[in-house]
């Protein structure tokens, strides 16, 4: 089973590098929404470490690599937060009973 | 449809930020519940702090079953934030993406599922700028708890009437249909009882562009769940006790 959700996180991986290259840059749904009723400039965007999935470091010019990296970190964020969850969750249970 | 901040009112990102947190508190409680019953003696050996050799065995088998489900969580939202990083074109210069609700709760049950899709929230928030921090309880009440939870009955009603693969491929489509739709739906009420926009106007806006993500999202939600399958991924497996 564990083989399993390596394989999947492979494949997340996979997708990062088609999204990089192939993603549309057109605006998603609520933007589209938003710039035809006229609200789009009330949204503000709030500070963050990779603003549209970029690293915003200067010496980062090709765009698609850029968002490759970011992607992967996000990827590997999302996972390491489950996989820290399930040791402490499993440990605490394990404390508990040695109590 | 990821909400920034400057859309909402205070009142609204707060109360949503609320109705949010009780939903995913429950699920996370719902989680722990079906864990632990997958080890009644553990509980009750912390309790009565109890030790023998073969409570320590069953000991060693829950911990692998916890961190199993929880590497299978992890698996999953990894995904779901790649995918949501790929937007397609859809009609007339709008583009749309996977939203994965569907995915995250066939794959892991309803529970773990919201889950998964509100931790991706909170990370796109965080680090992304994807979504705004203020409206991230908006967030996660349309995609996790509207998106994912409660569209998850669809399905699982779908599929109990029919239970047939037909029945299946049925309650995914639709499910993953109505959980852009109806996540478009309250996206464009939240914004409009901000005082953003009419109501009028941005509810039908929203439907009518999310109904044709929700095409997308209901082929791409088969797909991914084939694709889980095939690299022998069990869906909603290793915890049945979640229903």
């Amino acid at each position: 089973m564990k083989s399993s959700a390596r394989n999947i996180f492979l494949v997340s991986v996979l997708v990062v590098i088609l999204a990089a290259v192939f993603a549309s840059s057109f605006p998603d749904g609520l933007e589209k929404v938003a710039k035809i009723l006229g609200f789009k400039h009330k949204g503000t965007s709030s500070p963050s470490v990779f603003i549209d999935y970029n690293l915003s470091a200067p010496f980062m010019t090709n765009g698609i690599i850029s968002t490759v990296i970011a992607g992967f970190i996000g990827v590997f964020i999302v996972y390491a937060v489950f996989r820290l969850a399930g040791f402490l969750i499993s440990r605490s249970f394990s404390n508990k009973k040695a109590a | 449809m990821h909400i920034p901040d400057g859309m909402l009112d205070p009142k609204i990102s707060t109360g949503s930020a609320f109705a949010a947190a009780a939903v995913i508190g429950y699920c996370i409680a719902k989680v722990r519940q079906s864990l632990a019953a997958v080890l009644p003696e553990a509980v009750f050996a912390g309790i009565g702090g109890v030790v023998s050799t073969v409570k320590s065995g069953v000991q060693k088998t829950f911990s692998s079953v916890a961190e199993n489900h929880f590497a299978r969580m992890g698996a999953i939202a990894s995904l779901i934030f790649a995918c949501q990083m790929f937007n397609f074109p859809v009609a007339s210069g709008t583009s749309g993406h996977l939203l994965g609700g569907i995915i995250a709760s066939v794959a892991l049950g309803p529970f773990s599922g919201a889950i998964v899709i509100a931790a991706v929230l909170v990370v796109q928030s965080i680090f992304y700028g994807d979504g705004g921090l203020m409206a991230l309880g908006a967030n996660i009440l349309n995609m996790a708890v509207i998106g994912s939870f409660a569209c998850y009955y669809i399905y699982y009603c779908i599929h109990r009437i029919f239970r047939n693969p037909a029945g299946y491929y049925a309650g995914v489509g639709i499910s993953s249909f109505f959980s852009v739709l109806l996540a478009s739906v309250f996206c464009a009420v939240e914004i409009a009882l901000s005082g953003t926009v009419a109501l009028d106007q941005v509810v039908p806006a929203m439907a009518s562009i999310h109904s044709v993500i929700g095409i997308y999202e209901a082929l791409l939600t088969i797909i991914g769940l084939e694709i889980l399958r095939s690299l022998k991924f069990e869906l909603n497996g290793d915890l049945t006790v979640e229903k």
